[in-house]
This record gives C-alpha cells, sequence and structure tokens, in this order.
C-alpha cells in the first residue's frame, strides 16, 4: 500500500516532473519560432527598405536617361538646322560669288 | 504560436523573394538605362562637337556674304552709270540766302541736290541759313558735311583738330534736322587735303588717318569730277556754265557716265545754275544725289592708303 502509494506519488512527482521540462523544452522552441519569424520579418523589412532605395533609384536612372534622350535629340535638332543654314549660306555665297564675278567682268 | 510564426515566417520568405527579385530586375534596369544614357550622353558630345565646329564657319561665311553683297550692291548702283548719263549737282560751303535761290531753282526744275554745309556759315547767316538747311531736308536734297570751320590750317594740324571740327559740325547739323549725314567732302578735296596735312601736321599720313578713321565711322567721302570753278568771282556766270557743260560732256565718254559736278554758294553760282542745269540736261543727262553706296568719286582713291 506505501509502495504503491510511494510509487504513485513517484510516478505522480515524475509526471509532473516530465511535465515541466516539456513545458520548457516548448517554450524554448516557441521561442526559437519566435525567433526566426523576427528574424524573418525584420530580414523582409531590411529588403523592403533596400528595394524601396532600389526602386527610387532605378526612376533616377529613368529619368537621367530621359533627360539624355531628350538632350541628345534637342541637339540633333540643332546640328541638322545648323547644318542646313551652312549649306544654304555656301550655295547662297556661291551664287554671289558668280553675281559678283559675272559684274566685274 | 507556432504556427502564427510559421505563417508569418513563410509569408517573410515569400515577399523576400518577390522583393528579391524585383531588386534584381530593378538593378539590371539601372544598368541597361546607365548603359542607355552613357550612349546617348556620347551622341550629345559629338552633335556638341560639330555645332562648335559649324559654328564660327557659319558667322565666317555669314561674313563674307554681307560684305560681298554690299559689293554687289554698290556695283549694281555703279553699273546703271555705265549706260545711264548722270549728273550730281554738288553744293558747297553753304548755307546762306544763296542758298535759298538755289533751292527754287532745283524746285523749278524738280533736281535733288546734293549740299556740303559748313557750321560758321550756318551759325553766322542768320535765319538764312537756318531756313536752308531746313528746306534741304524737306525739300528731298541731300544734307552733307564739309566742315564747322573752313580753315585749312587748323582742320589739316592733325587728326584731332580734323575731328574736333568734324564733330562739331555734325552735332550742329544732328541737333538742326535729328539727321545724321553720312556723305563727306573734304575742304579743298582730298587731294589738296593732303598737300595741306602734309604741310599743317608735316606728314600726309595725317590725311590718311583722317580718311580712314571717316570710314571706321561709317562716312562716305566724295570729292567730285567736274569743277565749274565758281569758287571765284573772276571765273564769272558764263564760264561757270561753260566748265559745268564741257566738263560733264567729257565724263559722257568714260566707262562711268556721271558728272559730280562742284559748285559752291555764290552769287554767281544762283545765276549760272539754269545754264547749267539746261547744258547738262541738253547732254541727255538726268539728275541725282549722292549716296551712301552709290557713285563715288575721289582724287585719292582709299585703295592709295599705304
Ligand atoms: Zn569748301
Amino acid at each position: 500500500m506505501r509502495q504503491r502509494s510511494y510509487v504513485k506519488a513517484s510516478s505522480r512527482s515524475s509526471s509532473s516532473y516530465y511535465s515541466e521540462q516539456e513545458r520548457r523544452g516548448r517554450k524554448a522552441i516557441n521561442a526559437v519560432f519566435v525567433v526566426i519569424a523576427l528574424i524573418a520579418v525584420i530580414a523582409a523589412a531590411i529588403l523592403f527598405f533596400k528595394y524601396r532605395d532600389i526602386s527610387l533609384q532605378r526612376e533616377e536612372a529613368a529619368g537621367r536617361l530621359a533627360v539624355a534622350k531628350e538632350e541628345t535629340e534637342r541637339l540633333n535638332n540643332e546640328r541638322r538646322a545648323i547644318n542646313t543654314e551652312f549649306e544654304n549660306l555656301s550655295s547662297e555665297l556661291d551664287k554671289l560669288r558668280i553675281e559678283y564675278d559675272s559684274l566685274s567682268e | 504560436m507556432r504556427f502564427l510564426c510559421v505563417v508569418l515566417t513563410f509569408l517573410a520568405i515569400v515577399l523576400s523573394i518577390f522583393l528579391g527579385f524585383g531588386m534584381y530586375n530593378d538593378s539590371k534596369d539601372i544598368e541597361r538605362f546607365e548603359k542607355e544614357a552613357a550612349v546617348f550622353e556620347e551622341q550629345s558630345e559629338l552633335y556638341r562637337a560639330e555645332i562648335n565646329e559649324i559654328t564660327p564657319k557659319i558667322s565666317a561665311l555669314s561674313e563674307e556674304k554681307a560684305s560681298l553683297q554690299a559689293e554687289i550692291d554698290a556695283i549694281k548702283r555703279r553699273i546703271i552709270y555705265k549706260t545711264q548719263p548722270t549728273a550730281f549737282l554738288t553744293f558747297d560751303d553753304g548755307t546762306s540766302y544763296h542758298t535759298l535761290e538755289i533751292l527754287d531753282i532745283l524746285k523749278e526744275n524738280n533736281i535733288k541736290g546734293t549740299f556740303f554745309v559748313v557750321g560758321t556759315q550756318i551759325e553766322n547767316g542768320g535765319t538764312a541759313s537756318k531756313e536752308a538747311i531746313k528746306r534741304i531736308v524737306e525739300e528731298g536734297h541731300v544734307l552733307a558735311i564739309h566742315a564747322y570751320e573752313h580753315e585749312y590750317n587748323k582742320i589739316y594740324t592733325s587728326k584731332e583738330a580734323y575731328f574736333e571740327d568734324f564733330d562739331k559740325i555734325a552735332a550742329l547739323l544732328k541737333e538742326m534736322t535729328g539727321l545724321t549725314p553720312k556723305i563727306v567732302r573734304l575742304p579743298s578735296g582730298t587731294y589738296s587735303a593732303r598737300s595741306f596735312c602734309e604741310r599743317y601736321a608735316g606728314s600726309s599720313d595725317v590725311y590718311y588717318d583722317i580718311v580712314s578713321e571717316l570710314y571706321a565711322r561709317g562716312y562716305t567721302v566724295i570729292d567730285w569730277n567736274v569743277d565749274t570753278e565758281d569758287y571765284t568771282t573772276a571765273t564769272g556766270v558764263t564760264n561757270i556754265i561753260n566748265n559745268a557743260v564741257s566738263g560733264a560732256k567729257t565724263r559722257l565718254s568714260r566707262e562711268y557716265k556721271a558728272a559730280v559736278i562742284l559748285m559752291h554758294d555764290t552769287a554767281d553760282t544762283v545765276k549760272a545754275l539754269q545754264g547749267v542745269i539746261d547744258g547738262v540736261k541738253d547732254l541727255g543727262m538726268g539728275f541725282e544725289v549722292l549716296v551712301q553706296g552709290g557713285y563715288v568719286t575721289r582724287q585719292i582713291a582709299e585703295t592709295e592708303k599705304p
């Protein structure tokens, strides 16, 4: 009886001992889970900010490209106009030279 | 709790993968944009270089064109006198009451003349002189510069002395008419002016300095090629007419049939003027005024400058 009761008691006490252990283990595992989740979330957050940065950089690069393109187009138009002017002046001058020569004769 | 963590972790990983892809694409884009921008900038540089190369060439061409055009215009204006006999009546040393009579005769004949006026005459000639200046402008004649003081031993002592006098007559005419006459006749004409410069300034260089400065300031210096010799009463009315008409006639056999007839602001000139006009008209000549870029006669050509 005593024995039994002892066993009982010991079994009871051992069962309560195991559940304590178990709880601690579970807590630790929970903590690990939380830490992993936290790390994952923080990493994601860092990545998100990085992404935002790069997105901004991309916008800026796109802006610079547009400006460079526009400038090139503008210069090209200017170059064409100036070339046309040059050609026109040259041919006008040629005509004037011919006229001058014919008048000077 | 664990489930929540797993879900969170899972979501974070999925999000990270998306973000990772996004970042990868964006940085690829950035690289591409920068490369393209560099290509555009390189092209811009080439265009800029081309523009910088052509721009000075264009201004050189424009300048050449303008001067050639001016020469052509001058030739064209002159060339008409190869076939079109023309007389330019010029009256020096006014203005006075004689000028008013000259203006009346020109008006009756519907002819325009060129008046090389003198400052002291205008200022000392009373209302007639001032009225004459007004009428010269109003009636469509050409007001031209002779001198403020017609004193060779003053104006030909140095370039500075000449321009001090010149600026005075230019200012007087500007004040009276609002005009800036651009035709100039040196007192005594260029040939004698050079001699006077030698005598009074010690060097003919002063003459060349004066003329080139006048041209630099945009004036045109014109002498005459027919002298009526009306500066002295010894000549007389008949001889003034004869000198004008025979002088004009000699010009008809020249390449340019242009007679720039020198007359003065004198009583005999007034008496001779109708005879001069009739005689010159009988030669088949028309009448014109001296203008810039038009017919120019000079005893000392500008190209003679040393
Ligand atoms: Zn004179």
